[in-house]
């Protein structure tokens, strides 16, 4: 039933189709609505009612919510009536005052889309004391931090768990204008099965969700630095998105801009992680190449997302032999860089600290993690979100683009293209394909590219072909399509020799620590950054690249070997689900 | 009890006549949802008899959970066969497999009494302490299901995506229980009204037509003892005897405040009512309700003309805001006891 018509907004047409809701049309068209708690990741909640527009028709005029209401042929409609400009501004003055002001010390002032709105309308003071007298705070987990008297119970956090995640680690308590919501059982997330995916911070639009900030301690220790050797080293998705955050497109990639911005702030040395998620694609493709001759009918899963891997641990206790072994490119990276790198330049490691910038929540979790911290206490020190960098480069007012290039630092500053797309979902599976084909197959020009494995789609899968033999893969974004691809190999529908997974939509460009907005739009956009350098780098596949051969060589060691079991790899812990009842929310 | 006409007793085929005869008969009569939405009771059985879907529920909103509202309680005690006449109606009608009974915690003296009477008929009862927005339909399916109490959007309806997503006919106990009077030949157009409060002797039950004014509900011999009244609950308006040739809608209860009482309490009262049922929600009312109690608790102690009339514009201006933008009823009726007290009584308000 997609028969096109014409609607009116403020007097002009324009066409649409009975599926499409107002507000949707609006912003086709770039017609201003403001909103709150919309998402486009998430179902309508319409629980703000802020996106107010007035319908026109012969009887009565009707006020609704914009987001909520889909079209119908000839609707007229008008956006800024004063009866819906009123309604407004007294419904955002009233969540104002639900919510305590403490713009001076919060760290959601770049994100905070309360303050945002607030802004727009002119409302500096609202006319309504503040009413939230009581509010809990949690910082209990490496990653979060949660002030209840912030939230202006739009919801949308209870929805990303349950969407997104497919799990049920957040609701809400009490009823009425006593309503909160935070972690289940009201007190913390460390009382919750939460794995840090942090959807959740992705969309709270007044910053009761945050990442548990590291700015303070990453800002002392580039005031005082003594003697201590100051790295930096960030992601695939760090460079094409941090962008957004200075008034950029997304997609641009800034990352010779960034090295020069971390180098002004202080940092003797940058890396990049790319590099990294060779040493992860070396590695891992190794693994794989092992385990199709030893353990055929065993399916193999990506094990570089901590989220993923922490709802393993979890939930699917059998499947934990499944996992690889093989950590993920940062946790590759500051191993090599305090072992191969220290050695080099003749410091001992205790005095190199390593900052990784990310686009995700769960690092912060994963750099504390005992199992992080077995070749060096700690392997980095310091986990950033890509929010938390811009924040930094802010507060000393270092403008990202208009550095000019400086190259990131040899010998751990070059990546192939094979590590350049780990940040969308299936580049870790291409990655690990282009070395495993090239290793297995006997063509003389073995496959690069698997399209197949690309794009924005929550479940991809691809038969790949090496000389006759078929590889089954499947590549899995976003927590909740885990779950069911888990039941469908459970259950005998899907069988599989090798599975990406990574907890977040699109990949961990969409990930926790990304700027907000974070919609399917941006992600895409995003996405295409990535392929289009992999295509221009002269070194496609990971093992080709010649840093990596030197690093080995210089390790004296080889992938599996001895000395990469201790530095790359890894080992996992069993978890028990804290809540009682079934936490897969479907 | 002698109202039970053979066609009741045969069961399944029991009607005897054809069920679009009782959508027309519905239609003709113009029967309209008495639990206050007042919606055309045929076109929502049409909805569902019509629906592409095969399984299909009736729910009877025994809910009565608007203060000043007893009439489906009184069809319990005196018309229970009725109203299971009028359930089983229902469900031949528009083809369901099940019905259900929403019975409210506060009636559950009468369930012995129900269980008996709907034995064999493939009547469930439901019985929640689920408070005033159960009453409200969508959120009433919410409850039923076990998930969060607040109300979901609409479209899609009740009768296209209902309990468990199927389609289902949900109508108010006296809108069943006339419905099925209705399909016994009743032709005459009346309805319940629930008359309380002070100055009466007791509350009672009071059978009028359907559209009666205030003044045709309350004995003559009480009409000048009564300062004010309340119609339909906390969600409904305040009148005083200039507006006695106003129609008794909504719910159809008329609560009387006496000589003694004044339309400052009234108004407390409806609002720390609706904020103390907000789900939570939306903004304009789980805020709005707040906001204008506090006002209102501010008015009293307020001394200066100027002050109050201040704090009444605001009061005015939240009420309009949730009366314009909630996202369901409970919300969008806060501002008919605001309105009709600041518009007919506003010398009072202003002076005290």
């Amino acid at each position: 039933m997609s028969k096109i018509f014409d609607i009116k907004i403020n007097v002009k047409k324009y066409k649409a189709s009975s599926s499409d809701t107002i507000l949707q049309i609006a912003r086709k068209n770039d017609l201003k609505i403001p909103t709150l708690c919309y998402h486009p990741d998430l179902p309508v909640g319409a629980s703000c009612r802020l996106c107010l527009v007035e319908i026109i028709n012969e009887k009565k005029s009707q006020i609704v919510t914009a987001c909520s209401t889909k079209v119908f042929e000839g609707m007229n409609i008008k956006l800024d009536t004063p009866r819906v400009k009123s309604a407004r501004k007294i419904n955002l003055e009233m969540l104002l005052s639900d919510h305590i002001k403490k713009c001076g010390e919060c760290n959601w002032h770049d994100n905070c889309g309360l303050k945002e709105l607030a802004r727009e309308f002119g409302i500096k003071e609202s006319r309504f004391p503040e009413r939230r007298r009581h509010f809990k705070t949690d910082a209990k987990t490496p990653s979060i931090f949660w002030d209840s008297s912030k939230c202006i119970e739009c919801g949308n956090c209870v929805s990303a768990c349950n969407e997104i995640a497919g799990l049920a680690n957040i609701e809400s308590k009490y009823r009425g204008h006593s309503i909160i919501f935070g972690p289940a059982g009201g007190r913390s997330f460390a009382d919750t099965d939460c794995v840090f995916c942090g959807q959740c911070v992705l969309r709270c639009p007044a910053g009761s969700l945050q990442e548990k900030s590291e700015i303070e301690d990453v800002e002392k220790i580039l005031l005082n630095k003594k003697k201590q050797i100051l790295v930096a080293q960030f992601a695939p998705s760090t460079r094409y998105s941090i962008g957004e955050l200075f008034n950029l497109p997304p997609g641009v990639n800034l990352e010779l801009k960034l090295v020069t911005a971390l180098k002004k702030l202080g940092f003797d040395y940058v890396f990049d992680v790319n590099f990294g998620a060779d040493i992860t694609t070396v590695e891992e493709a190794a693994e794989l190449i092992e385990r199709l001759q030893t353990r055929k009918d065993e399916t193999m899963f990506t094990a570089c997302c901590p989220a993923w891997v922490r709802y393993v641990e979890t939930f699917h206790h059998d499947l934990i032999p499944n996992l690889t072994t093989t950590k993920s490119p940062t946790h590759c990276l500051a191993p090599a860089v305090k072992s191969y790198f220290a050695k080099k330049i003749g410091i001992r490691p205790g005095r190199i600290k390593i900052v990784e910038i990310m686009p995700c929540i769960a690092k912060k979790y994963e750099a504390k993690l005992p199992e992080m911290c077995q070749t060096f206490n700690p392997e980095v020190n310091f986990a950033l979100t890509v929010r938390e960098a811009a924040r930094i480069l802010k507060n000393k007012n270092i403008d990202l683009p208009k550095l000019a290039d400086s190259q990131f630092d040899s010998p751990l500053g070059s990546s192939s293209g094979a590590g350049a797309i780990y940040g969308s979902s299936g580049g870790v599976m291409e990655s690990a394909l282009r070395t495993v084909v090239a290793k297995l197959s006997d063509a003389r020009l073995p496959k690069l590219e698997f399209s197949e494995v690309r794009g924005m789609s929550g479940v991809k899968e691809s038969s790949v072909d090496i000389d006759g033999e078929k590889l089954e893969v499947a590549v899995v974004s976003g927590l909740k399509n885990a779950a069911k691809l888990l039941a469908d190999m459970k259950s005998g529908i899907k069988r599989y020799n090798y599975v990406e997974v990574m907890a977040c939509p699109g990949g961990c460009l969409g990930g926790g620590g990304q700027p907000i907005p974070t919609t399917p739009e941006i992600r895409f956009k995003r996405s295409a950054a990535f392929y289009t350098d992999d295509q221009k780098k002269k070194v496609r596949r990971a093992h080709d690249n010649p840093d990596i051969i030197k690093l080995y060589q210089g390790l004296d060691t080889k992938p599996l070997g001895p000395l990469s079991k201790k530095l790359f790899h890894r080992k996992f812990t069993l978890r028990r689900p804290k809540l009682k009842k079934d936490n897969n929310a479907n | 009890m002698g109202l039970l006409l053979p066609a009741c007793r045969n069961g399944k085929k029991g009607f005897g006549k054809i069920t679009m005869e009782i959508i027309s008969a519905l239609k003709e009569s113009g029967l309209v949802g008495l639990g206050g939405a007042g919606f055309p009771t045929w076109q929502k059985w049409q909805a569902v008899k019509n629906s592409p879907e095969v399984k299909r529920f009736v729910i009877c909103n025994l809910s009565e959970g608007e203060p000043g509202v007893f009439k489906d309680e009184y069809i319990l005690q005196n018309h229970l066969p009725e109203l299971i006449a009028g359930i089983s109606l229902a469900k031949e009608t528009v083809g369901a497999q099940r019905a259900y009974v929403f019975l409210n915690d506060k009636y559950r003296k009468y369930l012995p009494k129900i269980i008996k009477a709907v034995k064999d008929k493939k009547i469930e009862v439901f019985i929640d302490t689920g408070r005033y927005l159960c009453g409200e339909e969508t959120t009433l399916l919410q409850t039923m299901e076990g998930k969060l109490r607040q109300p979901r959007q609409k479209p899609p309806y009740p009768t296209e995506t209902g309990l468990y997503g199927y389609p289902t006919l949900i109508n108010n106990a006296e809108t069943l229980y006339r419905a099925y009077l209705i399909s016994q030949g009743e032709t005459e157009m009346k309805r319940f009204y629930s008359i309380s409060g002070d100055v009466i002797d007791h509350k009672r039950v009071v059978k009028e037509k359907v559209g009666a004014k205030i003044k045709e509900v309350i004995l003559p011999r009480y009409l000048d003892k009564i300062n004010f009244v309340r119609i339909s609950g906390p969600s409904g308006f305040f009148a005083r005897h200039e507006d006695f040739e106003q129609i008794v809608s909504g719910t159809g209860a008329v609560e009387i405040y006496g000589k003694n009482r004044r339309i400052i309490e009234g108004l407390i009262d409806s609002m720390v009512f609706l904020k103390n049922e907000s789900c939570g929600k939306c903004t304009p009312c789980r805020e709005g309700s707040y906001r204008i109690t506090e006002l209102l608790n501010k008015l009293i102690t307020t001394a200066s003309l100027w002050d109050r009339k201040e704090i009444l514009e605001l009061i005015s201006v939240i009420a309009k805001t949730a009366g314009d933008s909630s996202f369901c009823p409970l919300g969008l009726s806060i501002a008919r006891p605001v309105n009709s007290a600041t518009e007919n009584f506003k010398q009072e308000l202003i002076g005290e």
